[in-house]
């Protein structure tokens, strides 16, 4: 078991969000995916965000690979430099926020720099 | 406060007074026996919660919303390193929202094993009286409290305050 978590950072409408770097393969501008590609997934289309309409201020694309899964899957404001976070400072959601989510990619939370990170699950945003 | 158009019927008070008298019978008040409570408003109307089911009373600090949540939950916030839910309360009694201020604090509420945060308005105070002050709430009260409430009174400065179950609270958030 590894003791550290190397996350990929990235905001959408002021939340912070953290993702796992490891299937992440490649990330680029969304402009350079061929209109009508198949396996885009935008994030908020697996994520209920909390006020619609969604804007995007500087959307990239991710792609993920893992197994047999393969998919594009677009972000807003990533950071540039991926963060290690240990293990210990991950955090279960708390008991009443935790029951809702059991249908969705986020699994848990991390505190860092007096914000709080969202954690989501790469390979559940395919599903 | 938003009209909620659902008055409690006759036969929701009849079960509710039932209920009240078994719990009664079941938890004998000692006359002299004391109880604390935390007073508090929302929408400028005054509740209370005891003390007993408060862990601690905290300023106000920025809360990360959780996608996926409902409406009833504002999302979570960072207790020295513990991450705690905080609970909706307006949306939850079906009152109005009143922005953030400086006098805006989140109360660590816990029933058994399970603590959250439930936002406030304004702590008014922490009173000691003796238990069997607290009455029935009123049957006025709109059912979106009234389904919470442990009993009322005039507590406060010539104010109602209603006093608002932790346990009731709770129960009902949790599938």
């Amino acid at each position: 078991m590894k003791k550290d978590l190397t996350l990929l950072l990235f905001n959408i409408m002021g939340i912070d969000f953290g993702m796992d770097v490891e299937p992440v393969k490649a990330m680029g501008h969304v402009d350079a995916l061929v209109d009508g590609k198949s396996g885009i997934i935008w994030f908020h289309e697996k994520i209920n965000l909390p006020r619609p309409p969604v804007v995007y201020e500087f959307p990239r694309a991710l792609r993920i690979e893992t197994g047999k899964k393969r998919f594009y899957l677009i972000i807003d404001k990533p950071r540039d430099m991926p963060l290690v976070i240990p293990i210990k400072e991950i955090k279960p959601f708390p008991v009443l926020v935790e029951q809702f989510l059991h249908a969705t990619p986020l699994w848990a939370v991390c505190p860092i720099n007096g914000r709080i990170l969202l954690l989501v699950d790469p390979l559940k945003m395919c599903r | 406060m938003r009209k909620t158009g659902k008055e409690p019927s006759k036969t929701q008070l009849i079960l509710d007074t039932v209920r009240n008298q078994a719990e009664e019978a079941r938890n004998p008040e000692i006359p002299d026996e004391t109880v604390e409570l935390v007073i508090f408003t929302i929408a400028h109307r005054y509740f209370a919660i005891k003390g007993r089911d408060v862990r601690e009373i905290l300023p106000f600090s920025p809360i990360t919303e959780v996608p996926g949540s409902p409406r009833t939950i504002r999302g979570i916030i960072n207790v020295r390193g513990d991450i705690e839910s905080v609970i909706n309360l307006h949306t939850l009694l079906e009152m109005d929202e009143v922005p953030v201020s400086p006098a805006t604090r989140i109360i660590l509420g816990r029933s058994g094993e399970l603590l959250s945060g439930i936002q406030v308005e304004h702590v008014a105070d922490v009173i000691s009286i003796k238990k069997a002050v607290i009455k029935p709430v009123i049957s006025t009260l709109p059912l979106a409290i009234s389904n919470y409430a442990h009993g009322g009174e005039e507590l406060y400065k010539g104010h109602y305050v209603i006093v608002l179950s932790v346990d009731k609270l709770f129960k009902t958030l949790s599938k």
